[in-house]
């Protein structure tokens, strides 16, 4: 074998096959190849649909997108790859010690970016600017403020009769569990509108026991050992009921307010005009054709018909000079203006107190409005018809405390019959109220169109959400490395630096996405 | 690859410096867009576009070393690129550009309207 070798040529040094690269850096640029691939079609999508869209939103009044931080967090990514730069070279360097710092450096970084994301992504979900939740018409909107009031409503239901307390209440009858399912399957107990027939029933029985225990008061020394007894067992029940009444009896106001604007906006019928007035032409004799609702208030024998016009006022018509009447099908509709006028009224309905501190202040029932407090919703009002008049009458109103009176009931007052109190803001110093319904109305937002809303938010949160799952996958790459401590060396070069391209790409995908997504 | 980096020594603080101008320069153009000193939707898009595509430049030729790799970096990159911008021309002519009134829900408002003559306003009514 010796010999016959070393006739032979001296053997060539073995073919260099494929690329001059490490296969994992061949890797990683294959798969950052297919990245490109997977981030262009969301980005490119993204532009035709925005392009093809008339009227995209951009206000960032109305999307809730903050330049300040999407610049800050291109600047935290763009940070963050020039440090993993500078963490591959001290890789090179051997200085592992210093390459390790660095990319602890990253890896904040990243959790920076990342922290800053979650601000953001709470904002768009506190403002409910969701895929599927946005309202693009006015329609839209007002079967959306239906639906969220009367979520409001039952969830509130819910918290105030909680299920376990329907069981309980069962139970204590003497049933067994499987009596007790039938009962509560049979009677849709659970249902929150049978529960709040429950919690009326509770406020009632709250209300006897008031009577029942003041019936006794006062009298205590004359009572004998068992009407003593009784006594205070009422006494400890109602003190510990005190609590939950006004609760109950605020949410079962709630729900009838609820009830009206719901038939409202079923009906499609102003919030100026009452329900179930019908709608009517009344022409007289001289040929005037008088087009509205008949006014509930009507008295039969009065002679004459009572009308309410579309302008809300109230036109008499004696019988007598009625030639004809007709149907006009024609009732005022409702518009999202009026809507969010009452939404307002509802959040701030309670009672009101004011005065100076001196003596006892002053309270009335009813919807409290601050000087001022009505401007968020400024460039909503403008999208709508009468936005510049209202805002000419906010401004007349600037220094004015108004207080929307309620009803008779305890309701607040449909739009035209409203009455309210108003003065100057300096003249009380102490002006509150005691918010009624202020759970329920803290879950309901106002309504708002955005038109092409949920294509923008699907959009965003496809783009950012899949470029934060990068931003993890990195945090993933980095930590591996981080954990070797003190133990880095040099066989994790490569690995430093196939992720530092990968984390640059992450950056490189943030750098188009803060112009198309904040800017543009 | 230790050899990629000797022999050429990139500043790279450089290079975060132009990166952070960049941006910098993106913000002022929406700060123009913000306060109507630049009203032509288009312009801001093209301008702030091509910020991004010279940081994104940047960032792949220095940070990501593509200067100094090989020819290869072509092959991988060709068919890339075409695939991306692929998808939005193919699109485009429907979604994003078309002759007619698009017919969805939310644009009924928006949409141009065909002006109908009308009668002057305060000219008597002909009934």
């Amino acid at each position: 074998m010796a010999d016959t070798t070393a006739h032979h040529p001296p053997t060539p040094s073995p073919l260099k096959m494929g690329l001059p690269i490490p296969n994992s850096k061949l890797g990683m640029w294959l798969f950052l190849g297919t990245e490109i691939m997977f981030f262009t079609a969301f980005i490119g999508t993204y532009i035709v649909l925005r392009i093809g869209s008339p009227n995209w939103p951009t206000d960032p009044n109305v999307t809730h997108i903050k330049v300040f931080w999407g610049g800050l967090n291109t600047f935290v990514l763009i940070f963050s790859s020039y440090i993993v730069v500078l963490a591959h070279e001290a890789m090179v360097e051997r200085d592992y010690k210093k390459a390790w710092k660095r990319l602890l450096i990253v890896f904040i970084s990243a959790c920076v970016f990342l922290g800053i994301k979650s601000y953001e992504y709470y904002g768009k979900f506190s403002h409910d600017i969701l895929p599927g939740h946005i309202a693009e018409t006015d329609q839209q909107a007002l079967l959306k403020v239906v639906a969220e009031t009367r979520a409001a409503l039952d969830e509130r239901t819910n918290e105030l009769l909680p299920d376990d307390t329907v069981y309980d209440r069962l139970e204590k009858e003497g049933l067994t569990p499987t009596q007790i399912d039938a009962r509560i399957a049979k009677a849709a107990l659970l249902d929150a509108s049978n529960k709040r027939k429950d919690l009326a029933a509770e406020s009632g029985a709250i209300e006897t026991l008031r009577e029942e225990v003041k019936v006794f008061e006062g009298r205590e020394a004359d009572l004998s050992e068992a009407e003593l007894s009784d006594y205070q067992l009422k006494r400890e029940v109602l003190a510990e009921a005190e609590e939950r009444a006004p609760q109950i009896r605020h949410l079962l106001a709630f729900a009838e307010e609820v009830r009206v604007l719901e038939l409202h906006i079923q009906e499609n019928v102003s919030l100026k005009v009452p329900l179930g007035t019908e709608d009517v032409a009344v022409v007289t004799k001289e040929g005037e054709r008088v087009v509205g609702q008949l006014d509930p208030n009507t008295e039969a024998d009065a002679g004459v018909v009572k009308v309410i016009t579309e302008d809300g006022e109230t036109v008499e018509v004696p019988e007598d000079q009625i030639a004809e009447e007709q149907s006009a099908g024609m009732a005022p509709e409702i518009t999202l203006a009026e809507v969010t006028e009452r939404l307002q009224n509802l959040r701030n309905f309670g009672m009101v107190s004011y005065g100076n501190g001196e003596g006892e202040p002053k309270e009335v029932l009813g919807a409290l409005h601050l000087p001022g407090e009505s401007h968020g919703h400024g460039h909503e009002a403008t999208e709508h018809e009468g936005g510049e008049h209202e805002g000419g009458e906010e401004e007349h109103d600037a220094e004015t405390v108004r207080i929307v009176k309620a009803g008779e009931g305890g309701q607040l007052p449909l739009q035209s019959q409203q009455k309210s109190i108003e003065f100057p803001e300096e003249e009380y110093s102490e002006v509150s109220v005691d918010r009624w319904y202020g759970p329920m109305m803290d879950h309901v937002h106002d309504p708002h169109v955005i038109v092409y809303g949920n294509l923008f938010a699907s959009m965003y949160f496809l783009m950012t959400g899949f470029h934060a799952i990068h931003v993890i996958v990195g945090m993933i790459l980095f930590g591996a490395v981080l954990l070797q401590g003190s133990r880095l060396n040099g066989a994790w070069t490569d690995w430093v630096e196939n992720s530092g391209l990968y984390w640059h790409f992450v950056d490189l995908v943030w750098i188009f996405l803060f112009p198309l997504l904040y800017i543009v | 690859m230790a050899n990629t980096q000797s022999g050429h020594k990139v500043h790279y603080g450089m290079i975060f410096f132009f990166l952070c101008i960049c941006t910098a320069l993106s913000w002022i153009a929406d700060e123009a867009k913000q306060n109507g000193w630049l009203e032509n939707w288009v312009v801001i898009a093209v301008i702030v576009l091509a910020i991004a595509v010279a940081k994104a430049m940047f960032v792949l030729t220095y940070f990501m070393h593509l200067k100094f790799e090989g020819k290869w970096k072509f092959v991988l990159l060709a068919p890339t690129t075409v695939l991306a911008i692929g998808l939005p021309l193919a699109l485009l002519p429907d979604i994003g550009l078309h002759y007619y009134t698009n017919v969805a829900p939310q644009v009924e408002d928006s949409a141009p309207e065909i002006t109908e003559p009308t009668a002057e306003p305060g000219s008597p009514e002909q009934h």
